[in-house]
This record gives structure tokens, C-alpha cells and sequence, in this order.
């Protein structure tokens, strides 16, 4: 995966995000978020249960309708399109489909279909979306699951696997689409703790190769070692952001600086 | 026993087996398919069309086969509809079965866990292919055996169908019992027949479960 830049070497806005509100009912979860993504770099996302961390991400892929605000990738606003009279109206969702062509989520569940073999999961995209023929998205397929070290598992089915497993097939799912961003709604926390290190290692891989990574993660480790940016998310709004660094070693808020100390108290001194 | 008796009256039974199995068949697929529309119609938005789905179910689940029956034949005509014995036999047991089914449908998709559909929409697969490869597969699966209950059930009430002359077994063997004044020999022809029906049916669902559900056994 190459990495694109302008001429002055700058890297691009992969994904922007303008003043989004995210409401359920009468329940705000985003109170108004302003966030930039440069395109390379690895974004993670930190914050207690409830901080909106994942509805911010999922609003990125439109999985959450956001009601105010803009999400915009590569430019372009996600979910919502102009209408006649220059009002903001809703997009159908194979139009929305079309302009997330470049984004890709993996999920805390994995979210494999059982009934399909590892193979037939990782060719899905490529047979049924991208219509690439059979033999040609095999091979391709049997690449992405050999990048992630998968490709001795290919025939079985995903729920003979382990989570750690099942996590590494669906990133190779996710590659398949051949996305420029990925993200990652706490990819590790659905699984056993010696597993964590398995599939942090494949995503690892993935930002060296210069992939836009936004992961929503409790793994302050990985964080702290992969990531550019770090943003602190608190009742619905960014608390902190900033480079690793600065957040974990520095952190000015009062709140993220309790957040710290409760999970450095809870797993020793790992960070 | 008397064993003669099925010289005489074997190709009368065995036709009327015929005829329960071209009934139940086409009870059983017209059934499976109104089963389908009336899942997708509780599925629509709309107090109308909810309503006429509970009021399906409540007309069809709640009361008994016989008595559809009995008022769509007989008391068809009072409302201009004469249908013949056939054409209500067959339309009851679809319209009955239906009912069921539309429920076993809703199960079966309701079960299937959302994320598996997120999935399907954030690696950009339309609704019709997410349908056809990730949803269908996975919840026929999951029906096959209520299905199989409700087929069975269905099979041994199409004995019912007798009160209106549709010349299925049921009706054979009342006739061969009254014209014979037997009792053991006709009935107990009629339970090996209906049981060797659900037999079969039975070999073949669960054969069919163990092809679709190969995925989770593996």
C-alpha cells in the first residue's frame, strides 16, 4: 500500500470531521465533534464506556446516522447530499455504499458469516461486490489470508477458530475491499488476553505499510507504540488529543489524567 | 385380522394415499409461499397492514382446522362461493399452515445477529446479495426443523379434510370401515400410512438440516 501525498509532500485529509452531533432520541452521544485525519497516519480513539468513542466511529462508515455536522472523506460528506432547493437530505444507502467504497470497519465481534468457510468470507467482497472472477479472487483471497497468517485455516469454517482467529480472517475480509481507511471498533476486546497480541501484531503491519487507521481501542499500549494521533473522547466531546506522547507521558486534562490512572491501576505498569 | 379385506379394498386405500400426498404437497408448498407474503407484510409500516397480520393469525391459529373447514365449504355458498371439496381442502391447509410458517419465517431471520448485516453493508454488498448469500442461507438453515413440526402437524390434520368428502385416505378407510363393518383393518392401515408419510418427510428434513447446517459442526 502506497501512500499518496501532495507534491509538497504534506500528506492529505483522509477523513474530516465538522461539528458532528450525534442523537438518540433525546439521549446526545456526540455534542459536537472536530476532528482531522491525515492519510498514513494511525488515529486511536481512548475514552471510558459511554464516551461515544464507537458511535464516532461508526458514524465515519455511516453505520450510526448522524443528525448535524459533516463527516467527510476524502472531501466528500458521507450519508447526506444536497436537494433542489439546497437542503440536506438523507442519500440511499447504495449511494452511501458507493462513497465509503474506500472505508472499511473491522468489528469487536468479528462478524464473520458462519456458514461461509475462511475463504469464501475473505472472497465475499471480492466476488459478490467487486464481481472479480472466481479463480482470480481465490488467489487474491488466499494472499490476504497468508498476510495474515491465516491461510492454513482457508477450508474451515469461522466458528471452529479462535477469536484472535476469527479477528485476523476479518481483517483479511476488510482488506479484501481494498479500503485506504480502516477502522477498528476495539478490535481486541472481545477476546482472550494471550490472543490480543495477534492480531494487535497484524495491525501493526498494516500502519507501517502506511494504511489510515482509526482504531477505537483499550489497549493503551498499542496506542501509545502505533498510533500519530491519540483523542480523548469524554461525555460525548474531545477531551485531549494530540501525539501519544503527549497524552500518555503529559496529560493536561483532569479527566483523562483519572481515566489514566484507573487503567494503569487496573493492568500494572504496562503503558 | 382380516387380510383379504386389503385384496379388496388396497387400490381404493392406496388411491386415496395418492391423494393425500397431492394434497398435503400442495398445501404444503401454496402454505410455505403465502407464509412468505404474510411475513413481508408484518413486515410493512402502517397500522393497516399490521393489523390484518394479527388479525390473520388470530383468525387462522386460533381456531380449529375443522372448523375453517367446515365454514368455508358450507357456508361458502351462503356468500356466493361454491368451491369444490378439493380446491377448500387444499385451500385450508395452505391458508392454515401459513399462518405458522409466516411466524417460523420471522424466527428464523430474527435470529440471524446484526452484525453479521452490518458486515455485509460496510464491505459495500447490496441488500438483494446480502439476502440471497448471507441472510437466506443461514435462517433456512434454522427453520427446517419448526418447519418440519409444522408439516407433520399439518399432514395428520389433512385427515380432517375428510368431513368434506376431499378423497384423500382418511375418507377411504371411513368407507371401507362402514361398508365392512370393520375397525382394526382400517384404521390400523391408516396409522401405518400416515406414519410412513412422516417418515419419509422426516428423513428428508433432516437431511436437508444436516447439508445446511454443515457450517456449524465443522
Amino acid at each position: 500500500m502506497t501512500q499518496q501525498t501532495h507534491a509538497d509532500n504534506t500528506p492529505r485529509t483522509a477523513v474530516e470531521l465538522v461539528k458532528l452531533r450525534k442523537r438518540y432520541d433525546d439521549n446526545e452521544v456526540l455534542k459536537g465533534i472536530d476532528l482531522n485525519i491525515l492519510e498514513g497516519q494511525v488515529t486511536c480513539i481512548i475514552g471510558g464506556s459511554g464516551s461515544g468513542k464507537s458511535t464516532l466511529l461508526r458514524c465515519i462508515n455511516f453505520l450510526e446516522v448522524y443528525q448535524e455536522g459533516e463527516v467527510n472523506v476524502f472531501g466528500k460528506t458521507i450519508g447526506y447530499g444536497m436537494d433542489e432547493q439546497g437542503n440536506r437530505e438523507l442519500l440511499p444507502k447504495s449511494l452511501v455504499q458507493q462513497e465509503l467504497s474506500e472505508v472499511c470497519m473491522v468489528f469487536q465481534q468479528f462478524n464473520l458469516w458462519p456458514h461461509l468457510s475462511v475463504l469464501e468470507n475473505v472472497m465475499a467482497p471480492l466476488r459478490w461486490v467487486k464481481g472479480v472472477p472466481l479463480a482470480q479472487a481465490k488467489q487474491r483471497a488466499l494472499e490476504l489470508l497468508t498476510k495474515v497468517g491465516m491461510e492454513h485455516k482457508a477450508e474451515v469454517y469461522p466458528l471452529s477458530l479462535s477469536g484472535g482467529q476469527q479477528q485476523r480472517v476479518a481483517i483479511a475480509r476488510s482488506l479484501a475491499k481494498d479500503p485506504k481507511i480502516m477502522l477498528f471498533d476495539e478490535p481486541t476486546s472481545a477476546l482472550d488476553p494471550e490472543l490480543v497480541g495477534e492480531v494487535l501484531k497484524v495491525m501493526q503491519e498494516l500502519a507501517q505499510e502506511g494504511m489510515t487507521m482509526v482504531v477505537v481501542t483499550h489497549e493503551m499500549g498499542f496506542a501509545a507504540q502505533v498510533s500519530d494521533q491519540v483523542v480523548f473522547l469524554a461525555e460525548g466531546k474531545i477531551e485531549e488529543q494530540g501525539p501519544p506522547s503527549k497524552l500518555f507521558n503529559a496529560p493536561s486534562s483532569p479527566k483523562l489524567q483519572s481515566f489514566l490512572e484507573t487503567w494503569s491501576s487496573r493492568n500494572g505498569a504496562a503503558a | 385380522m382380516d387380510f383379504s379385506l386389503y385384496l379388496e379394498f388396497g387400490p381404493a386405500l392406496l388411491k386415496g394415499f395418492t391423494y393425500t400426498v397431492y394434497v398435503c404437497s400442495l398445501g404444503l408448498l401454496l402454505g410455505l409461499a403465502w407464509g412468505l407474503v404474510l411475513y413481508l407484510i408484518s413486515l410493512r409500516p402502517g397500522a393497516l397492514w399490521r393489523w390484518f397480520y394479527r388479525g390473520y393469525l388470530a383468525t387462522f391459529r386460533g381456531t380449529p382446522l375443522l372448523v375453517q373447514v367446515y365454514l368455508l365449504f358450507y357456508g361458502g355458498p351462503f356468500i356466493g362461493l361454491s368451491l369444490s371439496a378439493e380446491f377448500v381442502g387444499v385451500l385450508c391447509l395452505a391458508l392454515y399452515v401459513a399462518a405458522y410458517f409466516a411466524e417460523i419465517y420471522r424466527s428464523g431471520f430474527e435470529s440471524l445477529a446484526k452484525g453479521q448485516l452490518e458486515a455485509a453493508q460496510d464491505l459495500g454488498m447490496s441488500r438483494i446479495t446480502t439476502l440471497v448469500k448471507i441472510q437466506l442461507p443461514q435462517m433456512l438453515a434454522l427453520i427446517i426443523p419448526p418447519c418440519l413440526n409444522q408439516t407433520i402437524i399439518m399432514v395428520k390434520e389433512s385427515a380432517i379434510l375428510s368431513v368434506i368428502t376431499v378423497p384423500e385416505m382418511t375418507t377411504a378407510a371411513v368407507r371401507m370401515a362402514t361398508q365392512t363393518f370393520t375397525v382394526v383393518e382400517p384404521y390400523l392401515f391408516l396409522a401405518l400410512a400416515y406414519w410412513c408419510l412422516n417418515f419419509a418427510i422426516a428423513k428428508v428434513a433432516n437431511y436437508c438440516e444436516l447439508r445446511a447446517t454443515h457450517y456449524l459442526r465443522s
